[in-house]
C-alpha cells in the first residue's frame, strides 16, 4: 500500500528531472543560435581591426579592398538579434549569461559602425548604405518589433545596406553621443544619410531613400 | 439586493490570492508553474500505479444472488421514462426484480404513461419534493436486499446489474457504481462529455475504488445495500448533490464503495452549453457544500487512504489545476498578444507572410511541463476506451483533442462561477 505512493514519488522525481533537462536543453538551444552569430561577428570585427592596425603600421594601399570585403561579409540580421535575445531572456528558466551576450552584441555593433565610418574616411565613400535604428531596450514597443522586421527585410534585399541597432536607454557613451548628434527623441527612429525619421517607416519609404544594390 | 457574503469564505479567498501573489513575486511565476505541475503529476502517478494494481485483480464471484429493488425517481421525464423502464426490465438477472417508479409530482403526462406500464409499482407524489425525498420514499417501500437508484433518463445495458451485484460479496461494500456513458451523443458538446465521462467513470472511478477514494455514487445509476442505506438514514433531502453526499456519508461510516467499469449505463447528457454550465455549477457547489459538511474526514488517519490521500488530494488537485491554468495563461498572454499585435502591425507594412513563421509566439519554457500532463491524459483516454472495448477512431480525435487541450478552461470558468455563487450564498438551481 505504501509502495504505491513511493513508486509514484520516484516516477514524479524522474519526470521532474527529465522535464528540467528538456527545458534547459530548449533554453540553451534558443540562445546558442544567437550566441554563435555574435561569436562570428566578433571574429570578423577582430580581422577588420587587425587590418586597421596593419594600415597604421605600414603604408599599404591594398587594405581598402580587404577592408571592404571584410565589412561586406560581416552582414547579418543585426536589428532582430536584440529582440530575439530579449525574448529568450524573458521566456527561459535557465537563461544564463544573456545580459553578457547582449552587451557584447551591442558593443560589437557600435564598433562595426565606427569601423565603417573610419573606412569611409580612409578609403573614400563606398557604396555602403547605413541605417541607424534607435529603440528602447527596457520597455516593449510594438512598432519597434515591426520596424526591426522591416529593417531585416531591407537588409535581406539589399546587399549594401547595414543596419545598426542602438537601444537608447542603456547609457552607452557612444550611443548617447549619437542620440545627441541626430537629436532623437521618440522611438522607433531611424537615421538615413544623416536625416532622422521618427515613427515606423515602411519598407518602400526606406527603399526610396537609399540606393539598393541587390 | 445586498448579497449575503460569507465572510470566512471571502477571507479564505483573499488569503489564497495573496499567497499566489507572494509566490509569484518572491519565487517567480515559472517555478510556481513547475511546482503546481509536479504536484498534479504526482497525484496522477499514484492513480497510474493504482490502475496497474487493479489490472492484476480477480473479479469477485457471487455465491448467492440477493433480491433487488430498482428505484426510478421521475420528474417531468415523460420523454424517456418508458424507455428507461424497458431497459431496466431488460436487465438480465436470475431473480425477479422489483421495480418502483416514484413520480415526484410531474407536470407533464408522466402519470398517464406510468399508469399504462404493467408489472411495476408506482408511487405518485402530489407535490414535487426533490429527487432525494423521492428516493427515500422508494427506500421505505423497497423489499429487495440491494437497491438500484436509476434516473428516469438513464438506460442501463442488459448485463449491467449482473456485473455489478457480485461486488456486494464483500460485506464491507455499501455501494457499487458503474460506468456512466453519454447516450447517443450527436452534437459536439455531447461528444466532449462522452470523452469526459469515459475518463471520469472509466479510469478515475475505477482507480479511486482501488485506493478507497470514491466520492460520488453517480446519480444515473448506483447500487446500494438496503440495510446500509437504512443504517445511515437514507438520502439527505436538503443537499443539491445527493449522490455525492451519500457517498461521503458511506465513507464516513467506514463502508467501501466499489466500482464496476464493465457495467455500462447510458444517460442523457446536456445538449446545450447553458444547461451544461448550470449542471456543473450545481455539481461544484455541491462539492463545496459537502466538503464543508465532511471536512472532519480531511487528513483524518481514522479514514485511512480516503482521509489521508483521496479526499484532500482531490481538493488540492482541483485547486491546483485551476490556478495552473490561470497562472500559465497569464504568464504567456503577453507573448501571445504581442505576437498577434505584431502580426497585424507587420501585415500593415505589406510584408511577406513567410517572414512571420520564425517569429511564432515565444512561450515560456516551463510550458513544456504541460506536455507530460497531455501525454499522461492521452494514456488515460486510451485506457478508458479499453474498458468499454471502443476503438479510438480518427473521427473521435476532434473531441479528444478539445477535451485534452481546452476543456480545462471551461471547467475553471464553472469552478470560479460556482465559487463566487457559493461565497455570495446565491440560491441553488437544479
Amino acid at each position: 500500500m505504501v509502495s504505491r505512493y513511493l513508486k509514484a514519488l520516484i516516477l514524479t522525481i524522474v519526470v521532474l528531472f527529465v522535464g528540467l533537462g528538456a527545458i534547459s536543453f530548449l533554453d540553451n538551444n534558443r540562445i546558442s543560435g544567437i550566441s554563435s552569430t555574435i561569436e562570428k561577428n566578433s571574429l570578423d570585427l577582430q580581422e577588420s581591426q587587425q587590418l586597421f592596425l596593419y594600415d597604421s603600421l605600414f603604408d599599404d594601399i591594398s587594405i581598402c579592398n580587404s577592408l571592404k570585403k571584410r565589412i561586406d561579409s560581416g552582414k547579418d540580421k543585426a536589428s532582430g538579434i536584440l529582440a530575439e535575445l530579449e525574448n529568450a531572456q524573458r521566456n527561459s528558466l535557465f537563461s544564463g549569461d544573456i545580459s553578457l551576450l547582449k552587451r557584447k552584441f551591442l558593443l560589437q555593433n557600435i564598433e562595426l559602425y565606427l569601423l565603417i565610418q573610419k573606412s569611409i574616411l580612409d578609403c573614400g565613400s563606398e557604396n555602403v548604405e547605413q541605417i541607424l535604428y534607435f529603440f528602447p531596450d527596457k520597455e516593449y514597443c510594438l512598432d519597434c518589433a515591426s520596424q526591426a522586421k522591416v529593417l531585416d527585410s531591407v537588409v535581406a534585399k539589399c546587399d549594401n545596406v547595414r543596419v545598426f541597432a542602438f537601444p537608447h536607454d542603456l547609457d552607452v557613451p557612444v550611443i548617447n553621443l549619437l542620440i545627441e548628434k541626430y537629436s532623437v527623441t521618440s522611438y522607433p527612429s531611424i537615421v538615413i544619410k544623416g536625416v532622422k525619421y521618427s515613427g515606423i517607416q515602411k519598407e518602400e519609404a526606406i527603399l526610396s531613400k537609399i540606393s539598393c544594390a541587390e | 439586493m445586498i448579497p449575503k457574503l460569507r465572510p470566512r469564505a471571502v477571507v479564505a479567498f483573499l488569503a489564497l490570492i495573496g499567497l499566489i501573489y507572494f509566490l509569484v513575486k518572491v519565487v517567480s511565476v515559472f517555478w510556481l508553474i513547475i511546482v503546481f505541475n509536479i504536484i498534479l503529476i504526482y497525484i496522477n502517478c499514484v492513480f497510474l500505479f493504482a490502475y496497474f494494481e487493479f489490472r492484476g485483480r480477480k473479479k469477485p464471484v457471487l455465491k448467492k444472488f440477493p433480491t433487488v429493488t430498482i428505484l426510478i425517481p421521475n420528474y417531468n421525464g415523460a420523454g424517456t421514462i418508458q424507455m428507461c423502464v424497458d431497459s431496466v426490465r431488460a436487465m438480465d438477472y436470475p431473480l425477479k426484480k422489483e421495480i418502483i417508479v416514484i413520480d415526484d409530482g410531474s407536470k407533464d403526462n408522466s402519470a398517464e404513461i406510468l399508469k399504462g406500464i404493467k408489472g411495476i409499482k408506482v408511487i405518485f407524489k402530489k407535490k414535487n419534493a426533490g429527487k432525494a425525498a423521492a428516493l427515500n420514499d422508494g427506500i421505505r417501500a423497497a423489499k429487495g436486499e440491494i437497491i438500484a437508484a436509476i434516473d428516469s433518463d438513464t438506460f442501463p445495458q442488459p448485463d449491467a446489474l449482473k456485473k455489478m451485484i457480485p461486488y456486494f460479496d464483500n460485506p464491507q461494500v455499501g455501494a457499487v457504481t458503474g460506468l456512466v456513458r453519454a447516450y447517443q451523443p450527436k452534437k459536439f458538446i455531447e461528444k466532449i462529455q462522452e470523452v469526459e465521462y469515459l475518463i471520469s467513470f472509466g479510469f478515475f472511478q475505477t482507480v479511486l475504488a482501488e485506493i478507497n477514494g470514491i466520492m460520488v455514487t453517480p446519480g444515473p445509476m448506483s447500487l446500494y445495500r438496503r440495510s446500509v442505506l437504512r443504517d445511515i438514514g437514507g438520502y439527505d433531502e436538503q443537499n443539491i448533490t445527493e449522490d455525492m453526499e451519500i457517498a461521503l456519508r458511506l465513507q464516513k461510516n467506514h463502508y467501501r464503495i466499489a466500482a464496476c467499469p464493465e457495467a455500462v449505463i447510458y444517460t442523457d447528457v446536456p445538449k446545450k452549453i447553458s444547461h451544461l454550465f448550470r449542471q456543473r455549477t450545481r455539481w461544484y457547489r455541491g462539492k463545496f457544500v459537502n466538503t464543508r459538511k465532511y471536512s472532519e474526514l480531511i487528513f483524518n488517519p481514522a479514514y485511512g487512504e480516503f482521509g489521508m490521500f483521496s479526499f484532500p488530494f482531490s481538493l488540492v488537485a482541483d485547486a491546483l489545476a485551476i490556478m495552473l491554468i490561470v497562472v500559465t495563461v497569464s504568464a504567456n498572454i503577453e507573448g501571445i498578444f504581442q505576437y498577434f499585435g505584431f502580426v497585424f502591425s507587420w501585415l500593415g507594412q505589406s510584408g511577406a507572410v513567410g517572414a512571420l513563421l520564425p517569429a511564432l509566439p515565444t512561450l515560456h519554457s516551463s510550458i513544456y511541463f504541460y506536455f507530460f500532463t497531455i501525454i499522461l491524459y492521452s494514456f488515460l483516454v486510451y485506457v478508458s476506451h479499453k474498458f468499454v472495448n471502443d476503438k479510438i477512431s480518427i473521427w473521435r480525435m476532434p473531441e479528444i483533442a478539445f477535451y485534452l487541450f481546452f476543456y480545462g478552461f471551461f471547467v475553471s470558468l464553472v469552478y470560479f462561477t460556482s465559487f463566487f455563487k457559493e461565497i455570495n450564498s446565491s440560491d441553488y438551481v437544479w
